[in-house]
């Protein structure tokens, strides 16, 4: 089991040494930073300095080694357009895509598995049709589109929930935890917080969970319908156990594995939404922050956040793969 | 600007031979059109056929133009009724940037300009002075008078005499047409109803001091996050907004104009021959931790951007100061700066919220360039008490401020970031932020419409939108063909159907608000039967395309 894990990590340099690879040849075929940097009004002269500065006039190899040398040393550069560290900005960012991306997974596994379960139950009835329709359409409607309208209705019109941001700003003013607003409220007990931390999350994690949820529900609903037909459910019925003890401890224990990898595969989903749900709602994560730096053509800010972002991913689809072994015991990593 | 006079002597000789080669030029084009043979050919068959040219224009929204490319495909279908046909190029900003600037693309192209400082050389030197061939004058727009115009009013002291050449230069570009002038762009913001005393200033600059809306914060919702409070460090305005509540400058813009009044100077002098500027500062101001602020604190942030001291990441080290040579303190409350050649709107830089803002030199010392920028220190109006970075910037009122007749009234103030215009206007709306800037067009009916609960604010912009000939070669060499085409475009319609009245016309090549503009200027107006009358004198087939 370690060494499996030890291998999986192992397996983290070539995907990471690719990514920043793709970045940076992406980056070297885009316009000028310096440009960017010093605007209309930078002299030529100027403009040589800081393309030295930023080790821009030398081979595009050598930058690539540079930054990768650099890296090791856990100096992920300076931002060009806030000219600070990159490496602290992304930290301070990482809770919050963190917790939205741990409240869309909530909204996702809870939804989506009692939406699949009722359906599977009744196929074909009432309740199963609202819900699969619910679910396509839910999958077909892209994020942007999605949280512009809640915005546009649940905020701008009935003004149940705010527009955007993750706290209000007279009370962020006063606001002295870190930057899991849930979390060390929660912990904490400042209730006020709490609840207009959560308020604020409300529609971004409902916008970030839909097509998850879809996706999971209708997963759901077509491998519970699988293991409801197989004889030994027929037989848990004859033993006289009880329609939903059937299906909580024998059907879904069952039909968890597709289950579990259809979750692990849509955390890479709500990770790569989370940088659209965020820019929609201006939440102040690592997603937005890609965006901004992207716009600013801030390599090295860009490249820290993909790589973060990427170890993320890479990370949480391990502990699917272990929580595998954990579900279904005939599955062993050695 | 000083990169540009760094090509003097280059594009003096460039200039030289481009006047040569138009005098060249307009000699065969007056034996052409005086010759008998055109006048007979003008009624039976046109010799040259239907005129044609290359318009280049950029795709995207631009702050004067919002409408990126429609605005060339109306001159496109404006100009095929006489007959002219236009070659459309349309490309990204910055691929067009390059083809027009760079490469010389094109017989005329699309552009425009937001200006910097808000005086009158920043729109016209920039763009009309043939030293500036290399750079914005791409058109090789070349008039000697406009020449002497130009730099004499940029080397006067007097803003009397300034103002005059400037007028008489612009009476000369309307005359020539090297541009179609078409309109200033309208900047707009919203409040919620409560708040008093705010108004737009054409430069940007967001001045809160006697702002009042019934309560202690005030929220204020723009686009995108400061990047950095270092008046050296910046380029952008979001940066500008907040660093100008921090900090002061020597002078200052007055309201809706760019005529500058005293700051943290209360008088200046400048010596006969226009090098020196003596600046008396204000003896009662201090910093907002209580330090006193004296002459040295000037010399020390500017000092650090003067040439060989700039770093490479200054921005605006070269524009707002490369002409300065040396800065001297007499006193504690006297500064002079040695310019190395007469160059009057120096003053004008030294009021913009970008590189001139003064800091105390104690501070940035102690914090150094990396940490100044989340420890700022100045004697503005505010003082930063919480940056969240993407989030949100606090400020607090400054006790200590110097200016009692303009203390700030509310005491705190709170800049958040939304990048969507639309929902910032919602913010307003909802109550959720009391002021809101950067607002859409098409976002201004809605705060019409909500009167009871919001006033929408408008300031004329810094900027012009326009159409530039290359002049200095075929078919735009000649002054009739450019005459003829701004005669046969219809500005007004156009700007009042592209921008739906949230543009003005304009008179000439700068808002009016700037000292200096010709208030009454007027570009040729819409005549498209002289515009055909010019075109087929000169041999040119006007009868309408089908196009």
């Amino acid at each position: 089991m370690w060494a499996y894990i030890a291998r999986r990590l192992l397996g983290l340099i070539p995907v990471l040494l690719g990514i920043t690879l793709l970045v940076f040849v992406v980056f070297h075929f885009t316009q000028d930073p310096v440009q960017v940097v010093l605007g209309v009004h930078g002299s030529p002269a100027q403009q040589a300095a800081l393309r030295h500065d930023l080790g821009l006039d030398r081979p595009v190899l050598e930058q690539y080694w540079t930054f990768l040398t650099h890296l090791l040393r856990g100096d992920m550069g300076q931002s060009w357009m806030l000219r600070r560290p990159v490496l602290p900005e992304i930290l301070h960012r990482i809770p919050h895509t963190i917790e939205l991306t741990l409240a869309a997974m909530l909204i996702t596994v809870v939804i989506g598995l009692v939406v699949g379960i009722v359906s599977a139950i009744r196929p074909n009835s009432v309740g199963d049709a609202v819900g699969m329709v619910g679910s396509l359409t839910a999958m077909s409607m892209p994020v942007y589109w999605l949280g512009l309208i809640l915005i546009s209705y649940l905020a701008a019109r009935n003004r149940i929930f705010p527009m955007n941001g993750a706290m209000d700003p007279v009370l962020l003013s006063n606001y002295k935890g870190n930057d899991f607003y849930i979390f060390w409220s929660l912990f904490t007990g400042h209730w006020t917080y709490l609840k207009d931390a959560f308020w604020h999350l409300v529609l971004p994690a409902c916008t970030l969970a839909a097509a998850t949820t879809a996706l999971l529900a209708r997963m759901t609903r077509g491998a519970m319908i699988e293991v409801i037909r197989q004889d030994f459910i027929r037989t848990a019925r004859a033993k006289g156990l009880s329609g939903w003890v059937t299906v909580w401890k024998h059907a879904l224990k069952n039909a968890l594995i597709p289950i579990l990898t259809v979750i692990g595969l849509q955390v890479g989903g709500l990770l790569s939404g989370a940088v659209l749900t965020e820019t929609v709602f201006t939440w102040p994560g690592v997603g937005t922050l890609t965006t901004t730096a992207v716009f600013n053509q801030d390599l090295p800010l860009v490249q820290g956040s993909v790589l973060v972002v990427a170890v993320l991913f890479v990370l949480v689809n391990l502990v699917v793969d272990l929580l595998y072994a954990w579900v279904d015991p005939r599955i062993h990593y050695s | 600007m000083k990169r540009s006079r760094k090509f003097g002597a280059l594009a003096v000789a460039g200039a030289m031979a481009a006047s040569l080669v138009l005098s060249g030029c307009g000699g065969k084009q007056a034996e052409s059109t005086t010759g008998p043979s055109s006048t007979t050919n003008q009624t039976t068959a046109p010799t040259l056929g239907h005129l044609t040219f290359e318009l280049l224009t950029y795709t995207n929204p631009r702050p004067y133009n919002p409408e990126g490319d429609k605005l060339a495909e109306a001159i496109q279908s404006e100009l095929a009724k006489i007959g002219v046909q236009v070659k459309v190029t349309p490309l990204p900003w910055a691929e067009h940037k390059t083809a027009v600037l760079k490469e010389g693309k094109g017989d005329a192209y699309m552009f425009g300009w937001i200006g910097d400082n808000g005086d009158a050389d920043n729109f016209l030197y920039v763009h009309f002075h043939s030293s500036q061939f290399d750079a914005l004058n791409s058109g090789h727009y070349k008039n000697d008078q406009v020449d002497k115009l130009l730099k004499d009013a940029a080397q006067a002291a007097d803003p009397a005499v300034r103002a005059k050449n400037y007028v008489d230069a612009q009476k000369l570009i309307l005359k020539d047409a090297p541009w179609i002038f078409f309109n200033n762009t309208t900047d707009f913001a919203v409040t919620s109803a409560a708040v008093k005393d705010y108004q737009l200033h054409p430069t940007g600059l967001v001045d809160l001091r006697d702002v009042t809306l019934g309560k202690d914060t005030l929220v204020y919702a723009r686009g995108a996050d400061a990047t950095s409070l270092d008046p050296a460090m910046i380029e952008d305005g979001e940066s500008a907004k907040v660093i100008s509540q921090i900090h002061d400058t020597l002078v200052r813009y007055k309201p809706g104009s760019t005529e500058v009044e005293p700051s943290l100077a209360e008088k200046w002098e400048v010596s006969q021959d226009g090098l020196t500027w003596t600046f008396h500062l204000r003896k009662d101001v201090k910093f907002s931790d209580g330090s006193p602020f004296t002459s040295a604190d000037v010399k020390y942030s500017i000092g650090r951007q003067l040439k060989g001291k700039a770093s490479a990441d200054m921005p605006y080290a070269d524009f707002s100061f490369g002409m300065v040579k040396d800065i001297q303190t007499p006193d504690p409350y006297t500064v002079q700066f040695v310019l190395n050649e007469p160059y009057s709107p120096f003053l004008a830089n030294l009021a913009m919220s970008l590189a001139a803002p003064i800091i105390s030199q104690k501070q940035h010392e102690k914090y150094g360039d990396k940490e100044y920028t989340t420890h700022p220190l100045g004697t503005g109006p505010f003082v930063l008490k919480d940056w969240k970075k993407n989030q949100q910037i606090v400020l607090e009122a400054n006790p200590n401020y110097w200016d009692k007749a303009h203390m700030p009234k509310v005491k705190q103030v709170i800049f958040t970031v939304t990048d969507k215009n639309t929902v910032r206007v919602d913010q307003v709306l909802n109550g959720q932020a009391d002021i809101a800037d950067g607002v859409s067009t098409s976002d201004i009916e809605r705060i019409m419409a909500a009167k009871d609960k919001s006033i929408l604010l408008q300031s004329p912009g810094m900027n012009i939108n326009y159409m530039a000939f290359r002049t200095d070669h075929k078919p735009f060499d000649n002054p009739d063909i450019r005459k003829a085409i701004s005669e046969a475009i219809n500005r007004e319609a156009i700007v009042k159907a592209l921008y739906q009245g949230y543009a003005q016309l304009a008179k000439g090549p700068m808002p009016d608000f700037i000292p200096g503009a010709d208030k009454d200027g007027q570009p040729y107006a819409y005549n498209p039967d002289d515009a055909k009358a010019i075109l087929s004198k000169l041999g040119y087939d006007t009868t309408p395309l089908n196009k």
